[in-house]
């Protein structure tokens, strides 16, 4: 069955890196605000969703365009200053990130299981590094990250069961898509800046930058495509389903928590699949951080005499020791937070904040090291330099209006 | 209502998917551009190796005056006499340099088997008709190294 066989590699090409690398980014902080934002508003606020995703689509691109004529992270160490910061700006944020999934996920599991979110913390922790370490190669890591990338489709088949049920909530979810409401712009200002900071992804971004053996513009292009296809589905349906049971109750959820407690009312399917969904989540950006994480420092360290690409940076020592000083890292995260503010009610909510405006500070710093790099390349294009310029002053304008109203 | 459809729609369309695929055009483009214009040999003058076999380093060096005669060269085909081991052509965009169109210049044998050689782009190459099979940049050059 050639043909077949012919469908299930252009299938396997078009569920690749940038597929992965897409979907990767969402994690607990946007399931937080979409949540938040299907509970406040509705259907009203989706068009950010879509926006905030098309966006991160089109650095990706860039970023794909730096790998291939550039040479990869590799070849951001023309600038070494650049390449500095830009190295301890994705640290950074990359740790808030894997922090802030760890917390979400401790508590979502803790409320299920009734044990202290603390103990859950550090399992998650010890299953994390031992996926990434324990994996015999790249290929059973991008199998297993394919697998929890897919398990986002939970969101959407809970979203679609709805749908199916209630047809005439299709063309609101259509008119919350596509409609531009100016008047509602000033009155949720912020929340949509929250939008848009949550989907700073930076590692999604190094995930393209890795060395290549062949490259296709065409491929990776198109599974980017797909990525953002599927994470607008997911991340609208995690939406739609808080506006479904949140907003039609007048209840404003201020945790993913919130929402998973009302689920029960889509049927009994609806609240293991959701947990199933978050868990998937933030598993696949923690792991996706981790060999990010892996790859950056041992291409820092890199001598001349190592082979250069991600498959011998996870199986060197060096992966095995960065992944647990992340991990321990980011379980040093969830303590401070805790011993801090853990009295607050809100300490959840207040967590997931403050570690959002460490990723959105610290997070740009690929975005401009690929769009310096992007005006070496043959692909340079004004009109797209130009947009990147644009919406790399967005971003900044977002995480600073982030930080003075926090 | 349908005002605000309509502007979301065009925001969604200006903001969100016009960059989105106005980049995917230009890239596949100009990669469909890079893929023609190497390592093609032409009306049996012999094999001729692409850019990435030379093996040489090359260092171009830039400011140059402009010369008009040049765009017309674009468009020729290999002399009947001439028996060029490598055309290469720079695009002066990347050099920074101040010729306007494409500047052409032949590597002799010896150049060609050196380890390394610098190619010297000069004005003076103009009146040889030429294919375009090649393309070279700073950055082409420095991956080589």
């Amino acid at each position: 069955m050639p043909h077949l066989l012919l469908r299930k590699q252009k299938l396997s090409k078009l569920i690749g890196l940038g597929f992965i690398s897409t979907c990767s980014g969402l994690e607990i902080t946007n399931i937080g605000v979409f949540t938040y934002i299907g509970s406040a508003y509705g259907f009203k606020l989706f068009w950010t969703i879509l926006l905030s995703a098309t966006i991160l689509a089109f650095f990706q691109q860039l970023a794909y365009i730096v790998n291939v004529e550039v040479g990869g992270l590799p070849g951001f160490k023309k600038n070494r200053m650049l390449y500095n910061i830009m190295l301890l700006g994705l640290y950074l944020a990359n740790i808030a990130t894997m922090t802030a999934n760890i917390v979400g996920v401790s508590v979502i599991f803790s409320s299920i299981l009734g044990v202290n979110y603390a103990y859950i913390a550090v399992l998650i922790g010890i299953i994390a590094y031992a996926i990434v370490v324990g994996a015999k190669g790249l290929s059973e890591i991008q199998r297993i990250l394919t697998i929890l990338t897919l398990a986002l489709a939970s969101y959407i088949y809970l979203a679609v069961m709805y749908m199916i049920q209630n047809p005439k909530v299709i063309l609101d979810v259509v008119y919350g898509l596509f409609s531009f409401d100016v008047k509602l712009l000033s009155s949720s200002g912020l929340d949509i800046i929250a939008v848009f900071g949550a989907a700073a992804a930076p590692y999604a971004l190094i995930l393209e930058l890795v060395p290549l053996e062949k490259a296709s513009y065409e491929e990776e292009f198109a599974s980017i495509g797909l990525g953002l296809f599927f994470t607008s589905l997911a991340g609208i349906s995690i939406s739609f389903l808080s506006a479904i049971t949140l907003y039609s109750n007048n209840v404003v959820a201020t945790t993913p928590q919130d929402l998973l407690v009302v689920l029960g009312d889509l049927g009994p399917l609806a609240k293991p699949l959701f947990v199933i969904g978050v868990t998937a989540s933030s598993l696949l950006a923690i792991i996706a951080i981790m060999i990010v994480n892996a790859y950056v420092i041992y291409e820092y360290r890199r001598k001349p005499s190592w082979p250069r690409g991600l498959e011998p940076a996870i199986h060197s020592p060096i992966s095995r020791d960065v992944n647990l000083q992340a991990i321990i890292a980011s379980l040093l995260g969830v303590g401070v937070l805790l011993y801090f503010i853990g009295s607050n009610p809100n300490w959840f909510v207040e967590s997931i904040k403050l570690l959002s405006i460490i990723i959105s500070l610290a997070g740009w710093t690929p975005l401009l090291a690929i769009i310096y790099y992007y005006r070496e390349t043959r692909m340079r294009d004004r009109i797209v330099e130009y947009v990147a310029y644009v919406f790399f002053t967005l971003v900044m304008v977002v995480n600073i209006m982030g930080l003075i109203y926090y | 209502m349908e005002a605000n459809i309509l502007l979301g729609l065009s925001i969604y369309t200006l903001i969100g998917l016009a960059p989105l695929l106005y980049n995917y055009y230009v890239v596949t483009r100009r990669h469909e551009e890079a893929k023609r214009k190497q390592g093609i040999g032409k009306d049996g003058e012999g094999k001729v190796d692409s850019t990435s076999s030379i093996g040489t380093t090359v260092q171009i060096k830039s400011s140059y005056p402009q010369i008009p005669q040049f765009n017309s060269l674009v468009e020729g085909k290999v002399g009947d006499k001439a028996i060029p081991l490598i055309i290469l052509v720079v695009n002066p965009n990347d050099l920074k340099s101040d010729i306007g169109r494409l500047v052409v210049r032949y590597l002799t044998s010896k150049e060609k088997l050196e380890k390394s050689s610098t190619m010297d782009v000069s004005g003076n190459d103009a009146g040889v008709n030429h294919e375009v099979i090649g393309i070279a940049s700073p950055v082409i050059a420095e991956a080589e190294a």
